[in-house]
């Protein structure tokens, strides 16, 4: 992810959120790596904190553009061809893209009734504003990526998609983090129980993915 | 003191009949009816249109319908009160630039709308709200003998009429700092109870931003924002942060406030506003800048303020401000500003017509505003709706006192309408050269 990442952007700051095994150590090798932060404790259940860790430590390189991308996400080729002409301009602030839920390898997607979040978009390209007030609302779960008051600039809602392969994983690892969630949240009281439930249909209702063309 | 109350309808229905009682402690009341029926309590006296223009006595006009501008202004014989109860914005062109001529001729603007109330504190001095956040009494004033307990409201605003009359000229802006500084504990305390809020925390702002508590303001309007962008809140750039570049501008930091400002300009037209204050502060032209960015947030007390400073070039400073006069409906003042310069282009013309036209009108001159509509008229048509309204003015009245229109005002020889600037001996436009304007050399 971090090679691909490095064909479009200038530079790459990390929040390492406690992990315990050698992501420093690998994040580190990257080039375009100018900032490693890492938490001594796990934020994932302050998601407030984590954000504004990650929002502060970006901003502190005094960017011009902020993409904010997790982990386990690619952008397809296209986007990343488009990236310097989406910025490349003076008409809009901000950039959505749309996500796509790739399912058990990477050539199909999801698509169902819990599971569309590509019918959405997303926005996580931002022009960054130091006089914009940024503050993230106080909430644990469910925060947007980008803070809220960038939502009242002008934007674009683009049709470029991003690959996210939190599921893209076998079924084995599947079953892991439906175990995972079921264990951190059993009444459903940060998500929905029957969206928890949905990670382990047997056969879920799968479409290609057709990458566009070079 | 005799005291003229030009109401909106009859007494049973005045929404202010108590202050009009109060006044009765401040002088002698008279209520405007034609209606044979009309019946009023005392000590409120009933007088006509015709007893008022015969009157020589001073006079307090309280004015309580826009439609009564014209007539109250040119008849006035010294302060002028507008008492308005709300006049919704979907009432009509026509009377929606009756509030606005009457705002601006009045001494004293008085209002039940936070809303107007708030608006007009920032154009003007000597606004007061017809509200108060302590419903205990304030004191008391006697009235026919009797002991009457006033409201915190009411007793500013019978200080604030005390003032007026006593004062030369009439003056009473230090009633609207009051009150501008009462509501903020007020909406402080409603702020703690409700938490951040986005229109609680951006109206504390806003009366900090009135009385120079500026990093409340800038720290409170963030907050406001904050809360709009929470709750999706639509347009909020430039409801809720754009109010920031004022506050930046406040606070001395120009480069500060065109940043935000150009953040939260998002059409073509605020692009463009934005392109021409980038283009003035390059040049070092800091006060028009500053003028315009306050002019922007709607804040045209400071617009003006920024304007009148040494290093304003002449000739620009002068067209600017006329049309920040005349955005404000402040006819006289701005009409004072034209110059040959301001009247090249048919545009110009046009626009300098219309303003005298308005200026007119205001000093009840009927046959001086028709005469310049007329003018405005030979480029645009549009100009004759003006000559209109005066007639649909006359008629509206009628329904207000159940009277036929008085006609036109004579003119005094003291009236002579306002001619632009020329050289001595110049004609322009068939004016008569030997008519002296004021301030004409």
């Amino acid at each position: 992810m971090l090679s691909e990442l490095c064909e479009f952007v200038d530079e790459i700051v990390v929040v390492d959120d406690a992990s315990t095994d050698r992501t420093p150590e690998l994040v580190l090798r990257c080039p375009k790596v100018v900032k490693l932060v890492q938490s001594p404790e796990p934020l994932f259940a302050q998601e407030w904190k984590l954000r504004s860790l990650l929002w502060e430590t970006a901003v502190s390189t005094d960017p011009d553009w902020l993409l904010s991308v997790d982990a386990d996400e690619l952008y397809e080729a296209k986007a990343r061809r488009s990236m310097r002409t989406l910025i490349d301009q003076d008409r809009y602030d901000w950039v959505a893209f749309r996500f796509f839920d790739l399912w058990g390898g990477t050539t199909h997607y999801r698509e169902d009734e819990l599971w569309n979040i590509h019918r959405r978009h997303q926005m996580t390209l931002v022009r960054y504003m130091p006089l914009l007030p940024c503050p993230y609302p106080k909430l644990h779960h469910h925060l947007p990526r980008i803070p809220p008051a960038y939502h009242a600039l002008p934007g674009l809602l683009s049709e470029l998609r991003v690959k996210h392969l939190g599921w893209a994983g076998d079924w084995a690892d599947r079953v892991r983090k439906y175990r995972r969630y079921k264990a951190n949240d059993p009444e459903g009281r940060f998500g929905s129980l029957d969206h928890y439930e949905s990670i382990l249909d047997p056969e879920p209702n799968l479409i290609p993915w057709r990458e566009d063309a070079e | 003191m005799e005291i003229v109350i030009y109401p909106d309808g009859p007494w049973s229905s005045y929404p202010f009949a108590r202050l009009a009682m109060l006044l009765a402690s401040v002088g002698t009341v008279h209520y405007v009816t034609e209606r044979s029926d009309e019946r009023l309590p005392a000590p409120i006296l009933p007088v006509s249109r015709q007893e008022i223009r015969e009157a020589g006595t001073p006079l307090l006009t309280i004015v309580s319908h826009p439609y009564w501008t014209y007539e109250a202004s040119s008849l006035a014989r010294g302060p002028l009160v507008a008492l308005l109860p709300d006049f919704p914005n979907d009432r009509g062109a026509l009377i929606r630039r009756c509030v606005k001529e009457l705002s601006a001729a009045a001494d004293l603007l008085c209002t039940a709308s936070e809303s107007f109330f708030l608006e007009q504190a920032f154009r003007r001095d000597a606004v007061l709200l017809l509200s108060g956040a302590d419903p205990d009494a304030a004191g008391t004033v006697q009235v026919q003998g009797i002991d009457l307990e006033v409201r915190d409201y009411e007793a500013l605003f019978l200080r604030a009429v005390r003032s007026l009359i006593d004062t030369s000229p009439p003056s009473a802006g230090w009633a609207t700092h009051l009150q501008l500084h009462l509501r903020i504990p007020f909406y402080e305390e409603l702020r703690r109870t409700l938490g951040p809020h986005e229109t609680v925390s951006f109206l504390l702002g806003s009366y900090e931003y009135l009385t120079g508590r500026l990093d409340d303001a800038e720290a409170h309007v963030a907050e406001a924002f904050h809360q709009a962008c929470l709750n999706r809140s639509p347009g909020s750039l430039a409801s809720h942060f754009r109010f920031l570049s004022a506050i930046a501008a406040r606070k001395g930091d120009l480069e500060g406030a065109l940043t935000i400002y150009g953040i939260s300009a998002v059409t073509d037209s605020e692009r463009a506003d934005y392109s021409v204050l980038l283009q003035w502060a390059n040049q070092g032209r800091f006060a028009l800048a500053l003028s315009g960015l306050y002019r922007l947030n709607d804040d045209s007390r400071n617009a003006l303020a920024q304007l009148r400073t040494p290093e304003s070039d002449i000739e620009e400073v002068r067209r600017i401000e006329f049309q920040l006069l005349t955005e404000s409906a402040r006819w006289d003042e701005a009409c004072s500003l034209l110059s040959p310069s301001m009247r090249q282009t048919s545009e110009q013309r046009r626009i300098a017509d219309l303003a005298n036209g308005f200026r007119c009108r205001l000093r009840g001159q009927r046959h001086e505003a028709i005469s310049w509509f007329l003018r405005a008229a030979e480029t645009d048509s549009n100009a004759l709706a003006h000559i209109l309204e005066i007639k649909a003015i006359d008629d509206e009245l009628s329904g207000l006192t159940g009277s036929p229109a008085l006609g036109l005002t004579e003119e005094s020889e003291d009236d002579a309408p306002l001619e632009p600037r020329l050289p001595a001996g110049s004609q322009a436009d068939g004016q008569q050269a030997d008519r002296d304007a004021p301030g004409s050399e």
